[in-house]
Order: C-alpha cells, then sequence, then structure tokens
C-alpha cells in the first residue's frame, strides 16, 4: 500500500450520478449524512454527467469513455478527488481516470471533451468509491451508537466495484471484504455468501430480461436460504434487480422473498443512530421494516 | 480418447477447436477488435485455456463461449463472431478479465466486438436498447429513464412499468420532468462527432 502515506482526503467532489437522482435517492441521502457526521465534506460536482454506465462504450469505445471522462475532467478542475457512490458511477470514472493518464489514449479522448468546452490537461486527482473511504480512510468504530445486533446481513458486491481489479484495486475481485468488515463495525452478524460477487445482469435487464431475472433469483435464493435479514450492496443497478424488480421475479418463478435491500451508508447511519427517516430508509419499495423491529 | 469419429476432433491430443497456428491467425480483424476496445486487450495472446468460460456468467445461454470467440477472432472468422449472441448475453460482469491469466480481457474484447456490431448493422433488441440509451444520455447529459422505457418499449412497456413508476414516483424517486446539463448542445454535437469519427477508422 503505497497510498497510506497520504493524508486522507476531508473534501471531495462528489458525484451522484442519475440513480442517485432518482431511485436510489436513499443511496445519495445517506451518504451525505453520514459523511457529514464524520467530518467528510462533498461538494456536488458542478454540472456533473452520466458516466454512461457499462452500456455507452458498447456503442462507441471513444464516446463511452468521453461520457465518463467529462466528470474527471470537472473534479479535476475543482481540483478534488472524486467520489461516487454508486458502483457503476465509481467504476466508469476510475476507468475513465485510467485511460486519461495513458499516453496512447488520452489525446484522443481529451479532443472530444475538447469540444465540450472542457480543456483540462494534467491529471492527478484520485477516483473514490464510498465504501473504500469508508473502510480505508475512516475508523467510525467509536461513533457506533446503536449497534445492530442480532441482525444477520448478506453483503453483496456484484461487479463493479471490485472488478477489474486494475482498475479498482482496493478490495479483492474474488473474496472481497469490505462491506463484511463495515457491516461487523456496525454490530451485525454477516453471513457467509457464495453469491457476494455473482452478477445480477444489470446491464441486460431490459434486453435480455429472463437471463437477468434467473440471474437475480439465485442471489435472492441464497440470501433467503442463509436465513439474511437483508442484502447490503453499493450499487443502485443491482438494486434495481433485487429490490425494484423482487415482486416481479416472485410472480414470475411463484416464490416469496419479501428481503430488504439496503445501502451499505444506510446500514452505517443506522449503527451510528441517526434516525432511519433521515437516512431516506422510508423510501424503499421492499419495506425496511422488518428490520427497523428487529434492531429497536 | 473416441477415435471412430468421421470427425477427428482430437489432433496429438489438442482438440482441434482449441488449435490455431500462430502463422494463421488475422491480424486485421485482431486491429479493428483493438482499436475499439482500446489499447488493453491482448488477444493474440490466448492460450486457449477457457478460464474465462469457466467463470462466465452467462456461459449457459450463449451460443459460442468466451474462449471460443476468442478464438474466432484470433482466425479472423467475422460471420461467427457478430451473429453470436454472446456479443449480447455478456453482462459486462469483469469476471473473465478478472481471471484470464494472459491478460487477454475478453469481457473488453466483447464491448469491441459490440461496436463493431452495430457499425456492421446488426439489429436486435440489444442493439436498439443501447443506441437508445445513448442517444438519451447525448440529449441532455443526464439519462430521463421513463423516456428509455417508453423509445424502446413503446406504450406496452410504459403500462408494464406503471405500477412501480407510480410508486417510485410517490416516494419522491422519479420525477416527470428530465433533468438536463448546463450546455447540451455542445455536448451532444461533440459526441456525435466522435461517433461519426469513431465509425470512419474501421
Ligand atoms: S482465460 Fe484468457 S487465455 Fe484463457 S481462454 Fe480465456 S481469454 Fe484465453
Ligand atoms: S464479462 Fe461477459 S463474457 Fe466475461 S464472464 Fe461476464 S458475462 Fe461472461
Amino acid at each position: 500500500m503505497t497510498e497510506t502515506m497520504i493524508k486522507p482526503t476531508t473534501k471531495y467532489s462528489y458525484y451522484p450520478g442519475c440513480s442517485l437522482h432518482t431511485t436510489a435517492k436513499e443511496f445519495d441521502i445517506s451518504t451525505r449524512i453520514v459523511m457529514k457526521e464524520l467530518g467528510i465534506e462533498l461538494e456536488e460536482l458542478q454540472d456533473w454527467s452520466c458516466c454512461g454506465g457499462s452500456i455507452a462504450a458498447s456503442v462507441s469505445h471513444d464516446v463511452g469513455m468521453a461520457m465518463a471522462g467529462r466528470n474527471v475532467a470537472l473534479a479535476q478542475k475543482q481540483n478534488l478527488d472524486l467520489l461516487a457512490s454508486c458502483s457503476g458511477c465509481y467504476n466508469k470514472s476510475a476507468r475513465a481516470m485510467k485511460a486519461l493518464k495513458n499516453p496512447s489514449e488520452k489525446d484522443k479522448i481529451m479532443a472530444i471533451m475538447s469540444d465540450m468546452g472542457i480543456d483540462v490537461d494534467d491529471y492527478n486527482i484520485r477516483v473514490r468509491n464510498v465504501v473504500d473511504v469508508l473502510i480505508n480512510d475512516v475508523d467510525f468504530t467509536s461513533r457506533i451508537k446503536k449497534p445492530l445486533t442480532g441482525l444477520k446481513v448478506a453483503c453483496y458486491y456484484g461487479c463493479l466495484l471490485t472488478r477489474p481489479a486494475d482498475i479498482t484495486g482496493w478490495d479483492s475481485p474474488r473474496f472481497p471484504t469490505s462491506m463484511d468488515r463495515l457491516s461487523e463495525i456496525c454490530g451485525a452478524q454477516v453471513v457467509d455468501f457464495k453469491s457476494k460477487t455473482s452478477c445480477c445482469g444489470g446491464p441486460i435487464l431490459v434486453s435480455k430480461q429472463d437471463v437477468a431475472f434467473d440471474l437475480t433469483k439465485k442471489i435472492l435464493d441464497e440470501a433467503q436460504s442463509l436465513g439474511a435479514d437483508c442484502i447490503v450492496l453499493a450499487c443502485p443497478l443491482c438494486d434495481t434487480n433485487l429490490e425494484l424488480r423482487q415482486s416481479d421475479i416472485e410472480k414470475k418463478y411463484g416464490v416469496s422473498y419479501n428481503l430488504p435491500i439496503i445501502y451499505i451508508t444506510e446500514l452505517i447511519g443506522l449503527a451510528m443512530g441517526i434516525k432511519p427517516n433521515k437516512l431516506g430508509i422510508n423510501k424503499h419499495i421492499v419495506s425496511l421494516k422488518p428490520l427497523l423491529e428487529k434492531i429497536k | 480418447m473416441v477415435t471412430k469419429n468421421k470427425k477427428k476432433k482430437f489432433v496429438f491430443g489438442l482438440k482441434q477447436d482449441r488449435q490455431l497456428d500462430g502463422d494463421k491467425m488475422n491480424s486485421d480483424f485482431m486491429q479493428k477488435v483493438i482499436a475499439e476496445g482500446g489499447k488493453g486487450a491482448s488477444i493474440a495472446a490466448c492460450m486457449q485455456c477457457g478460464t474465462c468460460s469457466g467463470g462466465c456468467t452467462n456461459i449457459d445461454v450463449m451460443d459460442m463461449s468466451p474462449r471460443t470467440l476468442i478464438l474466432m477472432i484470433q482466425r479472423g472468422e467475422w460471420e461467427k463472431v457478430l451473429q453470436s449472441n454472446t456479443l449480447w448475453m455478456c453482462s459486462s460482469c469483469y469476471i473473465c478479465t478478472s481471471r484470464c491469466p494472459r491478460g487477454v480481457r475478453p469481457s473488453d474484447v466483447i464491448e469491441a466486438v459490440k461496436v463493431i456490431a452495430i457499425a456492421q448493422g446488426i439489429h436486435n433488441d440489444s442493439t436498439k436498447f443501447n443506441q437508445i440509451f445513448v442517444d438519451l444520455v447525448q440529449k441532455r447529459g443526464i439519462l430521463f429513464e421513463p423516456e428509455l422505457m417508453h423509445r424502446y418499449g413503446g406504450l406496452q412497456a410504459m403500462i408494464e412499468q406503471a405500477p412501480l413508476g407510480i410508486q417510485l414516483v410517490l416516494r419522491g424517486k422519479m420525477s416527470p420532468f428530465p433533468e438536463t446539463i448546463k450546455n447540451p448542445q455542445q455536448f451532444n454535437q461533440a459526441l456525435q462527432k466522435a461517433k461519426k469519427n469513431d465509425g470512419n477508422n474501421d
């Protein structure tokens, strides 16, 4: 770890992305309040745009890189490390950052961004994910006011938070543990979840719905069979499958889950004693009431 | 193994569908794929070990495994690659890339082939969805999901998604008004131009 020498940043250029302004509003709300409580300042990235997700670069490589690169350039302009909560926004920004530092790639991307009216030549900021910052930069052990004793959680990492490692690199792509450790600090009991790095089929949810539903079902099945009270995650796209489409999956396969899905920042906020509504917990489609009852 | 088969599958213990002679590699196709996938992919290094296929999320529904797809690219079998459903079944999970011992980055290769397939005029539900997605992001800089659903699935998709949509609206998680960046025209024009240039490279 060469970066341990660097003083932890206390102010970030915060990139919420499309999902955190819409379907994953609770992820946005809980990120902001938890970071504030921990003394980390978030300044919203001005005029941010969509990162293009997993899709843009499969229509045109250059378009995909420029879409994601634009946000990195804006953060560089603000001269602050970029922080994203959404695994997808984080991954695509980090990928663009890598390309912008690569002499054989950067000219092409910078030329497109220049056409957008954004001229930034040197890139030295870092692209971080909220999970990375929470596990590696801060120690909130002393801030736990309401330990989540007795709560069984299954931590689900999916794909973009940890893969590929040359873009992410702060947790194992095969056996990631960061969210497990964060949940343990919160006092929760973490189950041994084999599906933790499986793919939920997010990018093909619309065009190949049956395939994506099969994948998501397997993840829900395992969490349920382990007796988990909830699945903890950090990706709004995974949440779309696991939570928003949960009732569709129940209908399709004739099963019943009623399994709460919670963002890692909400879980931490609860353990810190922040009121559920202040974390946006009332915004979930699959109600978190059973979970709140359990930790009362 | 079985030798009575009319078609000899094994040559000196090597399965034929895994074999590629170095001098038969088709560098044109590989170069094109590499151009689209950035400089990271190293297709020629693939040793056909099958690790990528072994871990692949969607191999059960693919007509060509990621390993075979890489072999077909090495051989320059254009048609087979572009007609394969593997391109559209792949969910960009990066498991193959994370495990490949040769740094081939199959997921990036597949991503690049998708670009080529669209440029070649391949049309299906996936290419339709992907293109609409990019068009809409280009238009405003920020995705407006109801519009994506409408343009992709028409009125029927809107009706199917309505119950979920209402729940989202009630929770303040979906606005009827799209957000935009400050200068969407300039953004759109820059990306239009980039797309055109990208196409011209082929
Ligand atoms: S894992 Fe890598 S080297 Fe092995 S077959 Fe797949 S692409 Fe080739
Ligand atoms: S990225 Fe695609 S090809 Fe690679 S393992 Fe995932 S689904 Fe399979």
